[in-house]
């Protein structure tokens, strides 16, 4: 029971991210989509992906999108006028998406070979939730899990490429100048008397 | 019929268990500030309150009830609904957080296994409260402070969680419990010493507290996100802000400096009970954070956001590599 409740709030939510008209509320119900998400996975036992979830995108990802959001004076009818033309992208994008997660869930029947994780066993060992991924992630997916991170890291060098400026013609302090200067370097005493 | 009799009196008994920590609480989190006028007062040779009560003691309810029987102003631009909606969240979040705090042996209200991640998850989510304030009140000091805030958090929890991630390699647990009782021969705080520095001055800056009140600047930002609130909604966000001062405390002491264990484990020091002994940590905590509110001028921000990118980061990232490596060549044991 709790489980459709909470997956009704998530599709309503995700949907209001889409169709609400002020950008800032799009984003603020991103993170109320989040927040039920992880109440699902507490729901099905997986607590530590349910706190990833919240301290990950809710706690870093959708806090950079708000601040965005809200410091570009975004017109939101201008954006709406582009629906038409990203839908096709869109459809084809959730179109894989769903086909990926067909081929997890029932990918046996289509001839694919699925890598098989014994949950059972995993927890008879008496394992914790957040010790059983480790398991996992770290010894049989552990190239996979670098690539992303690695994915990760080129999208940053990407912005930053994006965004950087010439430093020359930026005045800004230099902190280890501003540390080291001494007294003799900014005042001198002069005796006026001798001259 | 049972059942369901049994079921009443279960949920009965949690909220009298919530009751049990959040009342201690907000007496504690009200006497704070009278314990910060009086340390500040007394540190720069002045009486601090004395007139309501005896030892000013009353003071703090004086205000309490001043504030509130103030007028609630909402500023008729701004977005009432998120106006309203964020101090009750930065309220609640200071709250929740206390769920899993263990205060003493096995006197905790839920032993999760991933507490310490709750309270990482719940501190990051009260960075929300400020940033909509700021947003809602449709002021631009509101909006400026807000955002120097919500950066100034986001830049020192990346620190705060690699240093918990050092603490989390060298117990191999999760849960708050485990952590404390893991401290048993010696407190991380001597292992760790760097560490324990570098998160005391990080939750300096994650609760906003001089010398990096900068969202408060009163000199150039009026008083920050929270120019356009009073009565309540600002008593609120106060509250919050102490709350979290207290969290932050008991979380440096749950991590460095032992929770609820004796400082050495003789029959004298037994005697005590160990929720005493958190308080008393927790408290040496606070007056640290009131003296160098009395001491430090505020930075400037270039130079917070150059310690916290280019100093603090680097260093716990080195040092999660120091302890992991130590543990590894230890066969897993610290």
């Amino acid at each position: 029971m709790f489980f459709n409740i909470f997956s009704a709030i998530i599709i309503v939510s995700s949907l209001m991210v889409v169709l609400s008209r002020n950008p800032v509320y799009s984003v603020l119900f991103l993170v109320f989509t989040f927040l039920n998400a992880s109440i699902i996975f507490l729901i099905s036992n997986a607590e530590f992906l349910a706190m990833t979830l919240i301290i990950v995108y809710v706690g870093a990802v959708a806090v950079l999108f708000l601040f965005v959001v809200m410091m570009l004076n975004i017109n939101s009818t201008k954006i709406k006028e582009g629906l038409l033309k990203y839908l096709p992208f869109g459809v084809l994008l959730t179109l894989v998406f769903v086909g990926e997660l067909y081929v997890i869930f029932q990918g046996e029947s289509l001839g694919f070979v699925t890598p098989k994780i014994d949950i059972e066993e995993l927890f008879q060992n008496g394992n914790s939730n957040t010790k059983a991924i480790g398991l996992y992630l770290y010894t049989d997916y552990f190239i996979i899990f670098q690539m992303s991170a690695y994915v990760l890291l080129v999208a940053m060098i990407g912005a930053i490429v994006l965004a950087y400026k010439d430093k020359k013609s930026i005045k800004s302090q230099n902190v280890f100048i501003q540390n080291t200067v001494r007294k003799e370097d900014l005042i001198k005493l002069v005796d006026s008397k001798k001259k | 019929m049972f059942i369901e009799n049994n079921l009443v009196m279960e949920s009965l008994i949690d909220v009298l268990k919530i009751l049990a920590i959040i009342l201690p609480l907000l007496i504690f989190i009200a006497y704070l500030t009278y314990f910060e006028r009086k340390v500040i007062g007394f540190m720069q040779l002045r009486k601090g309150p004395n007139v309501v009560g005896p030892f000013g003691l009353f003071q703090p309810f004086a205000d309490g009830i001043k504030l509130l029987t103030k007028e609630t102003i909402v500023p008729s631009n701004s977005n009432k609904f998120l106006f309203i909606l964020s101090p009750i969240i930065t309220f609640t979040l200071a709250l929740i957080a206390w769920a899993v705090i263990p205060i003493d042996n096995d006197i905790v209200l839920s032993n999760i296994n991933v507490g310490i991640m709750y309270i990482v998850a719940v501190s990051s989510l009260s960075v929300y409260g400020i940033i909509m304030a700021g947003w809602a009140s449709n002021s631009r000091y509101a909006f400026l402070g807000s955002l120097r805030s919500a950066a100034q958090m986001i830049s020192y929890e990346v620190s705060i969680g690699l240093i918990i991630i050092n603490i989390l390699i060298t117990v191999g647990s999760l849960n708050l419990s485990e952590i404390v009782l893991a401290q048993k021969n010696v407190w991380y705080f001597l292992p760790h010493f760097p560490m324990f520095i570098v998160f005391f001055i990080s939750t300096l800056a994650e609760t906003n507290r001089a010398p990096f009140d900068l969202p408060e600047a009163e000199a150039e930002l009026v008083a920050g996100y929270n120019v356009e609130y009073s009565s309540l909604s600002f008593g609120l966000f106060f509250l919050g802000e102490y709350g979290n001062m207290i969290l932050m405390s008991s979380m440096t002491t749950i991590l460095f400096l032992g929770g609820w264990l004796p400082p050495v484990d003789n029959e004298i020091f037994n005697l005590i009970p160990g929720f005493v002994w958190f308080f008393l940590k927790v408290s040496f905590l606070l007056f640290l954070f009131l003296w160098i509110r009395a001491t430090l001028p505020r930075f400037r921000y270039d130079q917070l956001m150059r310690l916290g990118w280019k100093v603090f980061l680097p260093l716990s990232l080195f040092w999660v590599i120091i302890t992991s490596s130590y543990v590894y060549f230890n066969n897993g044991n610290f």
